[in-house]
């Protein structure tokens, strides 16, 4: 069980990244949802090690992370947002150095682990070739791979799917849902599918603080009967916005949808929807809606 | 759409943190090069000369400034990932590479003229020296950064950019940056650059090689080699001869060079190439294995460690940019090596041993291991970053510790491999060059005392690029600590401590292997190891990551504080309390202060030494040695002396002076001087005793260089360090005019212009009776005749005595030698030599047979009744004279390859001059006054050109007085005053060796041998022997009488003023008479600087020129004909159709310029 208390951090430049972010996290797929810049990747990167925060504490399993990060780099899988590799190493040695530095010295238990690694990920055919040939998804899928050596059992992954077509996204849910059952995985994204279709758990992270915490489901049950939809003309949006609390404005066919969170029936043509988990996501996001 | 990316380059490279800071880079350079007084003390600070090398020194610095901005103009596209975006715009490429060249150009040469401003500070506002600063001229720097700078950086700029683009790589331009500082050290080491210590002395014209300078500063070296320093302190370099050709070559090369890049650079991405795709990849589709989790093993980061350096190896060791560098610095070495071995002093040959071929390449190795570690470590230490991989890594649990030392690792294989090259090339030379004795000892330890620098400078660039959050800046910080911590340990100002990784210098000969040089080297490498692995723990601490920055480290750190602090501890008590350290300004205040002290007594009456009986134990196994035994003085002067001054080297551990009826009433340990006051006053011409018992020992290392006269095998003691002297020393005075200055003391100048006030110092004439003891299985030598030797206690005795009074110049060997014994009439000739080093030993036998039978013929009788040759193992060390005894440096003399006999005889030369100081020198001792080292060197280096030329013949002879003519005419170009004439020298070797040299031998052309003979035969009948105090003066009176009036004026000029010559062939066309002779018509120029002249020269007419060719027949016409100032016209018949005509072909005249006296001769 991983535990976050108050962190905060502020950068040399003045960005606020965290603010008092307190989140309890325990087995199984966790959803961390926010908008860019929202300090999702700062609070990974705090987590996997990486950086220390200003103030606040981390605890896995009893274990204080910030004073000493080795006990959970040992059982840590860490997949970050953006990462590159060495030009020219062959997807199969670079696996290798990889377990090496985790601290797998046994080598056949190395080579097996590799080897179970490229075929779960589905780049056993390729694993001759150099990573810095792979494409976006083969990499993503790489990654995964690398974030798994070991016997991790905290594997962060920082946007995972960005810029995965729909299968391979598809694969890496499964891949993810299959490896997520004993272990904490925190999944961040701002892509709210990714978060409804995996996490039984989620947060909502923006501008560096905690908006939302809980079971989708649960979130979700609390908005229920209380969003209302409409579709409207594009130049009457800005009436409504004014008049109604619009948590979004989607196009649908041509024309404007919007839903207005309100108890009662906010107005003429409003029918009451079922909520869903964006509506959870945009309702806490402070003066947004996704246009 | 040009101006607007030049604007933006500009822009985009004058905002960068790198741009600052190489900006700092050269304000720091220029600063310290001016303030620090740069240059001769006879040279201004500001003098155009000293600009033009400054500026063209700092150009060489350039290199690493120019990758940060011309390599990275087009490397950062791919390193931000821009390259897409960039290369998809409408941009033409004549655009785009001329605008971003431009732009970087402009932003690195603008921090490279900083360095201006630094020089300017340096001189005008805190300068060195304000005697040395001249009124400003702007136009001086402005020209040098010009002339030199611009096609310099041009040059660098366009081989870094265009590697660049071509490779988008920053290593392989570092390549070209290697391959332009091979050439520039290739050319260096030929051409005899002033900046390069193993430059070869003595050079020929090389005005063909400095073309091949990419960086031009042979090129000025050759144009202004005899600038005198009037002339470099007021004339700018033209842009002309070797130095314009050199300019426009290269400029020529950078625009060749551009045009290549231009023709091949596409706004392709440069893909890798995909691996081959296994065939049978899916056929060998393993039975799928199930994902298990593997619990990490907790011990680990051994295989960590092994697992990262080997990726660090095969992504730098084994790429072609490296193998690329590793090829050039093959081809360095070689050239390195052909240089020293293959020309030496005089176009003299070297044995290739293995410490010689090492030694070659020793200082370009390191030069070349800090480019190298300055560009592969930024590149190791920021890859992860750049690449983003960072996160994976940090994120493992493998220690931040691991990371660090595999870099490091991976550094310190990089270097490993560079040295390895050297010794691959340097063996192989041996082998080829047929010297098959391979020292293995010595090749491991080249690698140690190399090696250990380079990887501890390597823990440096680890370090910066850690902290540093800027990958050019850090790699500008590291290249600063690199020119900082090399200059630190060459100035010898400061003590090693101060400076990391530095070290005292090692020697090393054959004879004492590192001797007392290892203790300290080793002792220092210990405590910087220890250091660098303090800073390796700092750079894993703060490697970037989470956690407790010190606290995993605080008990490593602590215990290796600990450990530094006990080394450092144990190098200070060493070097400090065992031994004394002194700066350099403290070392030339004690001098000043000495002269203050006691420069009033220099005319003190004081009695003389008339006798000598002691004995010299020399201990080689511990260093220590002593003497104990007792002076006869004799008051020789008109005074009743009361008081005698004693003075015994300070650094004497022990010092017992006595002498009946007196007592010591002061001692000044340090200057080490002793006032005897006498109960009873010594009268003119009585006698007393002194005795004495002086012992000296090392204990522990100094940080100075160690006291080399007792060790091991091959120790050579000056009597002066061990034996007391009477009166004041005039050798601890200050000599050097600037250091004069500063302590406060009168010139010099004065005294050696009105001489005569002043008694002058005679040599002493002692009889000797030495015991000198060693080790059992070592022999001793000294001066004197061997009158019995034994075996005493466990030691070796041997009793030299003197046959009568000798000059008091004693000096003792001893090692484990062979002896080879020969006899020139009954004067038996004995040479001690290095077992080994049997090769010359038959040569120097011959030489000294043949040199004293000729000089006994030229100059009278030898005075003594033997001669000994001995080895003497000092590295540097060429030879000296004592009574009846010389010595010859093992490297300079018993290495020199005199296989080849066409080769000017070194070996020879040495010896017969080394002989010839017995005559002159030896007995006929001049008074220290001006004009005595003619009598001395001028006379010896006679004698030696007499037996070179009877032994190798007229054309050597040739070869040896173009040497001679060159170190004079740079020799007086260095002069800090006014020339003097020769008859007046003192100390500066220029004119008593080299203008002695082609003085003396131009008289015994205008005399003949024979009555130059005849006058030196009376002079030494007359001056030689002990109570003589020859003069010039005297020689000069000597030589009238076998001289018409006309040559008398000649000797005169030649001997009393400075007089040079300016002779040249302007043509020469040969024409056929028809009956198979050639009428040759010459036209031939002539002055010199006291006109008129009206002087019989030779004119001669070659086959080919004498450079190239020995053969006999060569000459086809040689004869005298009168010539006068202006245009001359000769015309000779001859019997074949001649190739070069020339005008003093065998340099019987001091001519400015002997390239213009050959001339080829025309149809």
């Amino acid at each position: 069980m991983l535990q976050i208390t108050s962190l905060s951090k502020t950068y040399a430049n003045g960005v606020k990244a965290l603010s008092g972010v307190t989140l309890t996290i325990g087995k199984g797929l966790f959803g961390l949802l926010g908008p860019n810049g929202a300090g999702k990747s700062s609070l990974m990167r705090t987590i996997a090690t990486l950086q220390d925060p200003d103030s606040g504490s981390i605890v896995f399993d009893g274990h204080d992370v910030l004073a000493d990060p080795k006990v959970v780099r040992r059982q840590l899988g860490y997949l970050p947002q953006d990462f590159g590799v060495y030009p020219k190493i062959p997807a199969v040695d670079l696996l290798e150095h990889l377990a090496v530095l985790k601290g797998i010295t046994n080598r056949r238990q190395r080579a097996d682990q590799v080897a179970s690694l490229l075929q779960l990920t589905n780049l056993h055919d390729v694993r001759k070739r150099a990573v810095s040939t792979f494409s976006g998804g083969m990499r993503q899928r790489f990654g995964i791979a690398q974030a798994l050596l070991g016997n991790p059992r905290l594997v962060i992954v920082d946007e995972p799917t960005a810029g995965l077509d729909p299968e391979e996204r598809n694969r890496f849910h499964n891949l993810l849902a299959e490896i997520g059952q004993d272990i904490v995985v925190i999944l961040s994204t701002h892509i709210v599918d990714d978060v409804s279709e995996l996490c039984p758990r989620m947060a909502v992270l923006a501008q560096g603080r905690v908006l939302a915490e809980g079971r989708p489901a649960e979130l979700i049950a609390a908005l229920e009967g209380r969003v209302w939809s409409k579709t409207v003309a594009k130049s009457e949006v800005d009436g409504y916005r004014a008049a109604h609390r619009v948590i979004s404005t989607h196009l649908f066919g041509g024309e404007t949808r919007i839903r207005v969170m309100s108890p009662d029936q906010p107005g003429p043509g409003f029918e009451r929807v079922s909520a869903d988990l964006e509506d959870v996501y945009f309702s806490v996001l402070p003066g947004q809606a996704a246009a | 759409m040009m101006k607007d990316i030049i604007g933006f380059e500009w822009r985009y490279h004058s905002r960068q943190v790198s741009f600052l800071g190489a900006c700092l880079l050269f304000l720091i350079f220029g600063f310290a090069l001016s303030a620090s007084g740069f240059g001769p003390d006879n040279l201004a600070i500001n003098s155009p000369f000293i600009i033009m090398e400054s500026i063209g020194l700092l150009s060489l610095l350039s290199v690493f400034v120019l990758a940060v901005f011309s390599a990275n103009a087009v490397v950062r596209d791919r390193e931000y990932r821009m390259e897409e975006i960039v290369f998809s715009t409408a941009v033409e490429k004549t655009h785009f590479l001329s605008g971003r060249f431009a732009g970087s150009f402009l932003a690195a040469f603008t921090t490279f003229g900083v360095c201006v401003v630094g020089m300017l500070v340096g001189t005008f506002l805190i300068s060195h020296d304000p005697s040395r600063v001249a009124p400003l001229h702007p136009g001086h720097y402005l020209w040098a950064l010009l002339v030199l700078a611009l096609p310099n950086l041009l040059l660098a700029a366009v081989v870094l950019f265009g590697i660049a683009t071509l490779t988008r790589s920053l290593l392989a331009s570092s390549v070209g940056a290697v391959l332009i500082y091979v050439l520039y050290f290739a050319v260096s080491a030929w051409t005899n650059s002033p900046l390069m210590a193993s430059s070869v002395p003595g050079g020929q014209s090389q005005w063909f090689v400095s073309l091949f300078d990419p960086f031009g500063l042979s090129a000025f070296f050759e144009q202004t080699r005899y600038w005198t320093a009037l002339e470099r302190n007021s004339r700018l370099t033209t842009l002309s001869g070797v130095f314009l050709a050199n300019r426009l070559l290269w400029l020529g090369i950078a625009a060749a060079g551009w045009a290549v890049v231009h023709r091949f650079f596409t706004f392709r991405l440069l893909n890798e190439r995909r691996a081959k795709v296994e065939k049978s990849a899916s056929a060998t589709q393993a039975a799928t294995v199930p994902y298990a989790p593997v619990e990490p093993s907790p011990s680990s980061n051994v295989a960590a460690f092994l697992s990262a350096t080997r990726l660090e190896v095969r992504s730098y060791l084994k790429t072609l940019p490296f193998l690329a560098l590793t090829l050039l610095w093959a081809a360095l070495a070689l050239s390195e090596i052909a240089a020293d071995i293959g020309s030496g002093e005089y176009g003299s040959k070297n044995y290739a041993t293995t410490g010689l071929v090492l030694g070659a390449m020793q200082q370009s190795l390191q030069l070349i291991a800090l480019v190298v570690l300055t560009y592969f470590s930024a590149e190791m230490l920021w890859r992860e970053r750049t690449l983003r991989m960072n996160g994976i890594l940090n994120a493992t649990p493998t220690p931040s510790a691991t990371f660090v030392l595999s870099k490091w690792a991976a550094l310190s294989m990089l270097t490993a491999v560079l040295i390895a090259t050297g010794i691959a090339v340097g063996v192989l030379y041996q082998l080829s060059h047929g010297y098959a004795t391979i020292d293995w000892t010595l090749v491991a330890a080249f690698a140690w005392f190399n090696g250990a620098p380079l990887v501890l400078f390597a823990i440096v660039a680890v370090l910066v690029h850690t902290i540093i959050p800027h990958k050019y800046l850090g790699m500008m910080i590291v290249l600063l600590l690199a020119v900082f911590m090399r200059q630190a340990t060459l100035a010898g100002s400061v003590h090693h401590l101060w400076a990391f990784g530095s070290a005292p210098p090692v020697a090393w000969t054959d004879m004492n292997g590192f001797g007392p040089f290892a203790a300290p080297f080793n002792w220092c490498m210990l405590h910087w190891a220890l250091v660098g692995a303090l800073l390796l723990t700092v750079a894993a601490a703060l490697w970037r990551r989470s956690g407790a920055i010190f606290k995993p480290f605080r008990v490593v750190l602590a215990l290796l504080l600990f450990a530094v602090v006990a080394s450092a501890a144990h190098i200070v008590y060493n070097t400090n309390v065992l031994n004394t350290w002194e700066s350099a300004s403290g070392r030339q205040a004690w001098r000043g202060d000495y002269e203050k002290t006691y420069g009033r007594f220099a005319s003190l009456p004081q009695p003389r030494i008339v006798a000598i009986e002691s004995r010299v134990d020399l201990f080689p196994d511990d260093s220590r040695y002593g003497v104990h035994g007792s002076y006869v003085l004799r008051n020789d002067t008109a005074a009743a002396i009361d008081r005698v001054l004693v003075s015994v080297t300070p650094e004497a551990q022990h010092a017992g002076l006595s002498m009946p009826g007196a007592k010591v009433a002061e001692a000044d340990r340090r200057f080490g001087h002793y006032w005897l006051q006498l109960a009873q006053p010594l009268a003119p011409g009585g006698t007393s005793n002194l005795s004495f018992d002086v012992t000296f020992g090392s204990r522990g290392f100094s940080d100075q260089g160690p006291d080399t006269s007792v060790v091991g095998n091959g120790s050579f003691l000056p009597g002066a360090r061990v034996f007391p002297a009477i009166g004041y020393r005039t050798r601890y005075e200050l000599t050097d005019p600037a250091d004069r200055r500063k302590e406060r003391l009168p010139a010099k100048r004065a005294e050696a212009e009105a001489p005569e006030e002043r008694e002058p110092e005679v040599v002493d004439w002692v009889t000797t009776d030495l015991t000198v003891s060693t080790a059992p299985d070592q022999i001793a030598v000294t001066s004197g005749r061997l009158v019995r030797q034994w075996t005493e206690g466990g030691r070796r005795h041997f009793r030299y005595v003197s046959d009568g009074p000798i000059p008091n110049g004693l000096t003792f060997a001893s090692a484990r030698y062979s002896v080879a014994r020969s006899a020139y009439r009954d004067i038996p000739i004995e040479i001690y030599y290095h077992p080994p080093h049997a090769h010359n030993v038959p040569r120097i036998m011959e030489t000294a047979r043949e040199s004293l039978r000729y000089f006994e013929q030229s100059f009278g009788p030898y005075p003594h009744r033997q001669l000994k040759i001995v080895e003497a193992s000092p590295p540097e060390f060429s030879g000296q004279a004592r009574p009846d005894t010389i010595f010859i440096g093992e490297q300079r003399g018993f290495l020199i390859d005199v296989r080849d006999r066409g080769a000017l005889d070194l070996v020879a030369r040495r010896v017969s001059h080394e002989i010839a100081h017995q005559w002159w020198g030896g007995s006929l001792t001049p008074a220290n006054r001006p004009g005595a080292t003619v009598l001395t060197e001028s006379l010896t280096k006679y004698a030696e050109l007499l037996v070179l030329e009877r032994m190798q013949g007229r054309d050597a002879l040739r070869r040896s007085l173009t040497y001679e003519l060159d170190l004079y005419l740079s020799g007086r170009a260095d002069e800090s005053g006014s020339e003097k004439p020769l008859a007046r020298a003192g100390g500066e070797s220029y004119l008593y060796y080299r203008k002695g040299a082609l003085v003396m031998n131009a008289i015994e052309d205008l005399l003949g041998e024979a009555r130059l003979n005849q006058a030196l035969r009376a002079f030494m009948a007359e001056h030689g022997g002990p109570g003589h105090v020859p003069t010039t003066a005297q020689l000069i009176d000597h030589l009238r009488p076998e001289a018409t009036p006309a040559q008398q004026a000649l000797i005169d000029e030649w001997m009393n003023q400075v007089v040079l010559y300016d002779l040249s062939v302007e043509s020469a066309r040969s024409r056929p008479l028809g009956d198979g002779r050639f009428e040759v018509t010459i036209e031939v120029r002539a002055s010199k600087t006291n006109p008129p002249m009206h002087e019989e020269l030779e004119i001669a007419l070659f086959e080919l020129h004498p450079d190239r060719t020995d053969a006999k027949d060569n000459v086809i016409y040689a004869g005298r004909h009168r010539i006068h100032d202006g245009a001359n016209t000769i015309s000779v018949i001859v019997d074949r159709r001649p190739g070069i005509a020339a005008i003093d072909p065998y340099i019987l005249r001091i001519d400015r310029n002997r390239f213009d006296n050959f001339k080829d001769v025309t149809k």
